[in-house]
């Protein structure tokens, strides 16, 4: 809790994304309530981590915190967790540069079931780690909307817009499957920035198992990174135009054709001390192109970005090793 | 019904994905005989031909074809190898000095997307007639100093889109024109030296974006608001000092650009949110500091806001 109270004092400026979710869950908890004196159960985890991330496109060291509770009311349920990590950085979304930054992220989920395992804290975005309880019980299957943002100096701050998530989960006592789709879009209880710079856009789609007392993490993920558009040029970009047909943003210096599109399978493996992670993929102009063009030209809402289409696709890799310090409530991995 | 429209999405989809061959494959500027199989896109403008070469009807997987500035070339025995190529979408032919298409080209009905830029002399009343059952879904006439747009383009009935950027026309005769074309859909009007836009612009009652940056404009007519279709308006680098209140009578218009617009003010109609616009990008315009933070309040529930 107090992690969460620090986690709100802190993130001052991300008080307004909060208040429609949380009203949400607000509301949905008070009914749930009311349904009459069922049984509450509640639990949760903390976690401390140091994490060295290398990779073609980020190389880092992080140290964070995680934390993450469920409230069980009968068989109805909300699930929440909270992320902030600080990181120093040789390389980020491919650009190099020694420098420091930090990020947070934040969700809430809601549906019907009955857990402990804690498997929900696995549909966060930001952390590679996990926090979960080897003996608990699962079955849980829901909604919940979340945000995240992350503050990188220098030349990338012009990319630290929020994004927001959508969230969707099921699970048993030992899987838990989930899809986070998060987008900088800004509408209804998506509270992304609306920027529409910089990591604008993932998908990503998980299984997640505990076996013994150790996770295993297995997912395929889709993330998209465009540069600034320059408003104040006329949208006439030849590239990506479609032979001169389509509408196309000019880019803003600096890091003005900083494009990546990463189709990747991910994988990860936890247990009490130390976790490790790996993604493999490609990073391929012609199917981030062949994604937005395909948003933008649909919904006519924007003019295209200047995606590199006749650049060949690139190898895309991300391994990372990690020491991490788990306590919940019913399982301590410290003394295990 | 589930099924049916499951199946029309991977349907769509897969159709879709032509684009890698038909746009993002990489484009040749020669051919090689080793290539055949793997030219998709073919460039051989300003390279002074006379003739396209003989084999070029071996490369039956070509989606497009440059050959601008080839001025001298024989459109007549071009056309009469491109027809033997049966994947041709995309037809470039800017700057060759055109005077009139040639007969044959009626063989190149599967074309979609006609480029035919800076050809100020071709007779367009011809042309269009030429094109009249073409499935044609993207024509580029920029550049062309049209003054009046010929009636006949109302025959090109498959056209979508059409680029008439750096003309200088008769808009409303344009307009009318242009109102035949059910399923037109964008308009380019824009570095026309229009001042004034006519009340006939309503007339284009199907249309859903259109393009009108780079002229003198200052105001917007008042029928605009039966424009029931339009989507999306671009204006940047006109002359409005105010953002124009019709916006907010449009039913479905929901992304405007005004970028680079003397705009000092945004009328008081905006304040009420009873309107359908989501996204306004207004950047290099002429409000002050306090202005734009008031308005990047006002406007914080829209998709996107920039008034930098």
């Amino acid at each position: 809790m107090a992690f969460y109270v620090w986690f709100f004092r802190i993130f001052k400026p991300s008080r307004k994304a909060m208040v429609k979710p949380l009203l949400t869950f607000i509301v949905f908890f008070f009914c749930i309530g009311g349904v009459g004196a069922q049984e509450t159960l509640a639990a949760g985890g903390f976690s401390l981590k140091i994490e060295w991330i290398i990779g073609n496109q980020n190389q880092l060291i992080r140290a964070g915190a995680y934390a993450f509770g469920t409230v069980n009311v009968g068989n109805a349920g909300l699930e929440s967790g909270a992320h902030y990590s600080v990181y120093l950085f040789t390389k980020r979304h491919g650009y190099a540069s020694f420098n420091v930054g930090h990020q947070y992220e934040f969700f809430g989920m809601m549906g019907w079931g009955n857990n402990n395992n804690l498997l929900g804290s696995t549909v966060a975005m930001q952390p590679t780690l996990a926090i979960y309880n080897p003996e608990g019980l699962g079955g849980f299957g829901g909604i919940g909307f979340g945000f995240n943002k992350d503050f990188m100096p220098g030349e990338l701050r012009k990319f630290n817009s929020r994004r927001g998530n959508l969230i969707l989960r099921y699970s048993n006592s030992q899987y838990s499957f989930h899809l986070n789709f998060s987008n900088d879009l800004h509408a209804g209880l998506f509270n992304g920035e609306g920027t529409d710079l910089g990591a604008t856009g993932s998908l990503f789609v998980g299984a997640s198992e505990i076996r013994g007392n150790e996770l295993r993490r297995l997912g395929v993920g889709f993330d998209v990174f465009t540069p600034q558009a320059d408003y104040l040029k006329l949208p006439r970009n030849p590239q990506n135009s479609d032979d001169g047909w389509r509408n196309v943003w000019q880019n803003k210096k600096p890091l003005e054709a900083l494009f990546h599109a990463n189709l990747f399978a991910d994988v990860r493996f936890q247990n009490q001390a130390w976790a490790w992670s790996g993604r493999l993929g490609v990073d391929s102009p012609k199917l981030g192109a062949y994604v937005q063009n395909s948003i933008h030209d649909s919904f006519g809402l924007y003019p295209r970005f200047s995606w590199p289409v006749q650049q060949k696709d690139r190898l895309y890799f991300e391994f990372s090793g990690a020491l991490n310090a788990t306590v919940t409530n019913d399982f301590n991995h410290l003394q295990e | 019904m589930k099924k049916f429209v499951f199946y029309l999405l991977v349907f769509n989809m897969l159709a879709s994905c032509t684009t890698y061959k038909t746009y993002y494959a990489e484009t040749r500027e020669s051919l090689a005989a080793a290539a055949v199989k793997n030219t998709y896109r073919l460039d051989l403008s300003f390279q002074e031909l006379e003739q396209l070469p003989e084999n070029i009807i071996e490369y039956k997987e070509i989606r497009a074809v440059k050959l601008s500035g080839n001025v001298g070339m024989d459109m007549e025995d071009a056309v009469f190898k491109l027809a033997a190529l049966p994947n041709l979408r995309v037809l470039i032919l800017d700057s060759m000095q055109l005077r009139f298409l040639p007969e044959n080209f009626q063989k190149l009905k599967k074309i979609e997307h006609l480029s035919l830029v800076n050809n100020p002399e071709l007779d367009w009343g011809k042309t269009f007639e030429q094109l009249a059952d073409f499935r044609l879904e993207f024509m580029n006439l920029s550049h062309n100093q049209i003054t009046e747009l010929p009636d006949q383009i109302s025959q090109i009935k498959a056209l979508r889109d059409l680029k008439l950027s750096h003309n200088t026309l008769d808009l409303s005769q344009t307009f009318f024109a242009l109102s035949e074309l059910p399923k037109l859909r964008s308009l380019w009007l824009d570095f026309n030296e229009i001042a004034l836009l006519p009340d006939e612009v309503a007339t284009l009652s199907q249309l859903q974006y259109l393009y009108l940056d780079g002229n003198k404009l200052s105001a917007l007519p008042e029928a605009m608001r039966r424009l029931e279709r339009l989507l999306v308006m671009h204006a940047a680098q006109n002359q409005f000092t105010e953002l124009p209140g019709v916006l907010t009578r449009m039913p479905r218009l929901l992304f405007v650009i005004f970028s680079n617009n003397p705009i000092a003010e945004i009328p008081p109609i905006f304040h009420n949110k009873q309107y359908a616009l989501l996204a306004l990008v207004m950047d290099g315009n002429e409000l002050d500091t306090r202005e734009k933070q008031f308005y990047k309040r006002m406007f914080r529930r829209f998709f996107i806001f920039s008034a930098e």
